[in-house]
């Protein structure tokens, strides 16, 4: 019988910073690959949890790969819904996509990067994904980068208290840590290995997701780390 | 009958021998099972393409209806009712929410016996549940380790990247004109 492994990706942050979009891009990139199983992607209002559900990918001939990713609807109405869905998904990858906005810009602060926080520490007090937070690998997305009165990627992050292993700017290159600056983003390289298996910090994408610019390389991140993780450590059965 | 993918395949063929009953139970329509997160796990006589606007609405009834009755300071909620001019719809939920069983009826339908069967199937559900749903948190408890990799983890990670770049770039080519 072939054993089945599967990971959970769950895309959190504030409302309309592009959760589903994200998903969507995902899609996209995957539309034409044999590999996607399944999705339910509803635009503009969330109303409970969108989902994309990637596989099979083969590993070998007893082994099959399933992706599931999950993003919840951030408004203030779903708040119940949001609740259970972090208590009850069980995300192997936690992707947060922050919202990039300054007060000033946004014009209200509900709609700018203050409201980061708050969706960043209620995952903290949620039983199950506050148990989780701080064992697995995370990614925060700074989503709207073409957007005037974006914040700096520093005042997000302190925002949220964790330090960046890596930040890939919009173009693929590296901008975090200045030793690699310049150097294209490619999972092959092992430099970039060394800085990213670390689940205390978190890998920083820019993008701007409704044009896909520099979401190819997230869904490769997320696809390449989690596809390693199953492979050497083989105990994620469903 | 429809098939959800969120559990393995075991899980699945255990509640859809678990639904045989109530399947022959006459008046009987309509029957969905939601697991927790409000996705579908088995149904029959609903459309697909309506299935999970379905599944999160029963497990958001189900959940409201709860709400309503704590408030109320009356719990924990068994089961929820709907009547309609022809149909009766029967919402139950196993322990701990781990799944939420669907039965639409004709209206003419004896209750008591649906309620009966109803509950000694959703306990089914939650035993099969409970049994293999089990997943090895060891998984990811150690992953700051794998800072040391040795050269074959190493070289499995080449290939990896490798073949999800393969997957991705295809793509890129495909939409260039």
């Amino acid at each position: 019988m072939k054993q089945t492994l599967v990971t959970t990706i769950l895309l959190s942050g504030p409302p309309f910073v592009g959760k589903t979009t994200i998903l969507q891009r995902f899609y996209e990139m995957l539309q034409n690959s044999q590999f996607l199983e399944d999705r339910e992607l509803i635009f503009g209002r969330t109303r409970f949890v969108d989902r994309l559900f990637v596989g099979p990918i083969r590993i070998d001939e007893n082994r099959e790969l399933y992706h599931r990713f999950f993003a919840y609807g951030g408004q203030d109405w779903l708040s119940t819904n949001r609740r259970i869905v972090l208590s009850k998904i069980k995300p192997d990858f936690l992707i947060f996509v922050a919202n990039s906005q300054d007060v000033n810009a946004a014009g209200d602060e509900r709609l700018s990067y203050k409201m980061n926080q708050f969706y960043w520490d209620e995952m903290q007090v949620i039983e199950n994904i506050s148990e989780r937070l701080p064992k697995i690998f995370k990614a925060v997305v700074i989503n709207k980068m073409d957007l005037p009165g974006v914040v700096s990627y520093q005042r997000i992050l302190s925002q949220l208290k964790i330090s960046p292993s890596i930040v890939v700017d919009l173009d693929g290159t590296i901008e975090f840590p200045k030793s690699m600056a310049g150097e294209k983003f490619t999972l092959e390289n092992e430099k970039i290995l060394e800085l990213i298996l670390s689940t205390s910090k978190a890998a920083i994408f820019k993008t701007i997701a409704i044009n896909g610019v520099n979401v190819d390389n997230l869904l490769g991140f997320v696809l390449t780390l989690l596809g390693f993780l199953v492979q050497i450590k083989e105990s994620l059965e469903v | 009958m429809a098939e959800g993918r969120t559990l393995s395949t075991t899980q699945v063929k255990q509640i859809k021998e678990i639904l045989k009953e109530l399947e022959h139970q006459p008046g009987v329509k309509r029957i969905i099972t939601v697991d927790e997160t409000g996705l579908p796990i088995v149904s029959l006589g609903i459309p697909e393409e309506n299935e999970l606007a379905i599944s999160n609405t029963i497990m958001g009834t189900f959940i409201e209806a709860e709400k309503l009755m704590q408030e109320l300071g009356i719990f924990p909620v068994d089961g929820v009712v709907i009547e309609t001019q022809n149909f009766t719809g029967y919402i139950i939920s196993t322990k701990e929410g781990k799944a939420f069983l669907c039965l639409i009826c004709d209206k003419d339908v004896n209750l008591s016996v649906i309620r009966v069967l109803a509950r000694k199937s959703i306990n089914k559900i939650y035993e099969a549940l409970r049994l293999t749903a089990d997943r090895a948190e060891l998984f990811f408890d150690s992953t700051e380790k794998l800072i040391w990799l040795t050269d074959e983890e190493r070289k499995k990670w080449r290939e990896i990247a490798g073949q999800v770049s393969i997957i991705l770039s295809k793509k890129k080519k495909e939409e260039k004109p």
